[in-house]
């Protein structure tokens, strides 16, 4: 149960970059809208909350994938707004191969085992 | 694939059915009866989206009619922005004086020790200064002496001000004739010097034996009004500490009646909270507070009441254990960088 518990966590946390990577790479957006897209898009599987988001975003930034930028939305409320930079851009690149290398190879195994299982 | 913390739901039923609810004791039809109702409510709730306990916390309350569980975060005092700028103000510069005061103490020790400084220039130097800083000591003493009959004021001195009030007469007195020592002492010898223009030599030397029975006193007075000033200070920090943890104001809900959005006031009072208790920086508190904004918005939009949705919107947002914490480890010199600006900008 403990080991479950921890695998799902290590999970969300190993996928959260790429996945914040590509939904900016699609343009900028803010942290409650990544969460509802990523929500819409992977339809309601994954749920992140704000204690994951944020501490996520704010590393990307530190290491310069993405930047913010303060402006106001069409009703005049302030957001901080993320964007993808040239090295999120390569970032993205990369964890795209890695994660394609990982699917692929499960893509295999999984034919390989019984469907009973 | 959720990270939200384990909540067994189950359990959490059976444990409020067992306790049956906040009512009398209940016939079994009738717990029954309950505990579907509750379920058909939880079920109902985690359709529009909400996780088990946040079905379950509503559910209850709605059942029950009972304002849903406090978090522990709210439960601060109503934090002022300019208050903890304003504290580091005072607080540093008192603190840099105190370090000035020290370092001219230890300064006096060579000059005791019969160097030969120039008198001419600052004979009364220490003579005024004792008498400055008696006329200050005491006249701050004399203002807390007389605000403490004032409720505010006994708030804050407590019971060390009460006992310092009982001897206020002997207190005031004895201050009162040091400085009329000191400034009787000032003036006659300003008096002699000012006879003869440029100064006799024997009124120098007046003014030179005079600085040097003064010169220990006002040196170790500015440094214990100091040193008086800067625990006092700390105690009072303390105070206010043990009584922010202690008090249990919480945050108003949004009106039910009002067709506007949660108004941004309130918004502002939970991002300073957050600032100030959590310890992260204000742009993040800012961040998360637009956060709480449009969850809030959301949670209204799937038929929530404006209590229930200003409380799980501040539930979802302010009470992840985990978020403070790695706001704080993202910039742990943040909020340091922020105190020592408002520490120089008062200096």
């Amino acid at each position: 149960m403990y080991c479950a518990v921890m695998n799902k966590k290590d999970l969300v946390a190993a996928s959260s970059r790429p996945l914040v990577l590509a939904l900016l790479a699609q343009g900028e957006s803010y942290g409650y809208e990544i969460i509802q897209k990523i929500r819409e898009l992977s339809r309601e599987e994954i749920d992140w909350n704000e204690g994951m988001l944020y501490p996520v975003l704010h590393r990307l930034e530190r290491e310069d994938l993405i930047t913010a930028e303060w402006k106001k939305s069409e009703n005049g409320r302030e957001r901080k707004y993320y964007r993808l930079t040239p090295g999120g851009r390569k970032a993205l690149a990369s964890e795209k191969t890695d994660w394609m290398t990982v699917h692929n190879t499960l893509e295999r195994l999984w034919k390989t085992i019984p469907s009973s299982i | 694939m959720e990270n939200h913390p384990k909540f067994d739901l189950s359990q959490a039923v059976a444990a409020w059915s067992r306790c049956g609810g906040a009512g009398a004791p209940l016939l079994p039809e009738e717990a029954a009866q309950r505990e579907a109702s509750l379920l058909k409510a939880i079920g109902d709730l985690q359709l529009r989206g909400l996780t088990p306990e946040e079905a379950f916390h509503i559910a209850v309350s709605r059942l029950e009619g009972q304002a849903l569980p406090e978090d522990s975060y709210p439960k601060t005092e109503k934090q002022s922005v300019w208050w903890p700028r304003l504290s580091w103000m005072v607080g540093g510069l008192v603190v840099l004086d105190f370090i000035g005061a020290t370092v001219g103490f230890l300064t006096e020790i060579p000059r005791l020790q019969g160097g030969d400084p120039p008198w001419l220039q600052t004979w009364w130097s220490s003579a005024m200064r004792l008498s400055v800083n008696m006329a200050w000591s005491f006249g701050v003493l004399a203002v807390l002496l007389a605000l403490q009959t004032k409720p505010a004021a006994a708030a804050v001195g407590g019971k060390w001000l009460t006992r310092l009030g009982k001897g206020r007469r002997p207190v005031l007195l004895v201050g009162l004739l040091v400085l009329v020592e000191c400034g009787l002492t000032v003036a006659k010898y300003e008096r002699d010097v000012s006879q003869t223009s440029p100064p006799s030599q024997e009124a120098l030397k007046a003014a030179a034996r005079i600085n040097r029975q003064f010169a220990p006193y006002s040196a170790a007075w500015y440094w214990a009004w100091h040193l008086s000033v800067v625990a006092a200070l700390g105690v009072l920090w303390m105070r206010r500490r043990q009584a922010l943890a202690a008090r249990s104001s919480t945050l108003a809900s949004p009106p039910e009646t009002a067709d506007s959005p949660v108004p941004a006031v309130m918004i502002q009072d939970w991002t300073n909270r957050f600032a100030a208790q959590e310890g992260v920086t204000r742009e993040q508190a800012r961040e998360l507070g637009g956060h709480l904004q449009d969850s809030f918005e959301k949670l209204q939009s799937l038929g929530l009441s404006k209590t229930e949705s200003w409380w799980l919107a501040r539930r979802r947002v302010g009470s992840v254990e985990d978020l403070a914490e790695e706001m704080r480890l993202e910039n742990p010199t943040a909020h340091w960088r922020e105190r020592v600006g408002w520490v120089f900008f008062g200096w």
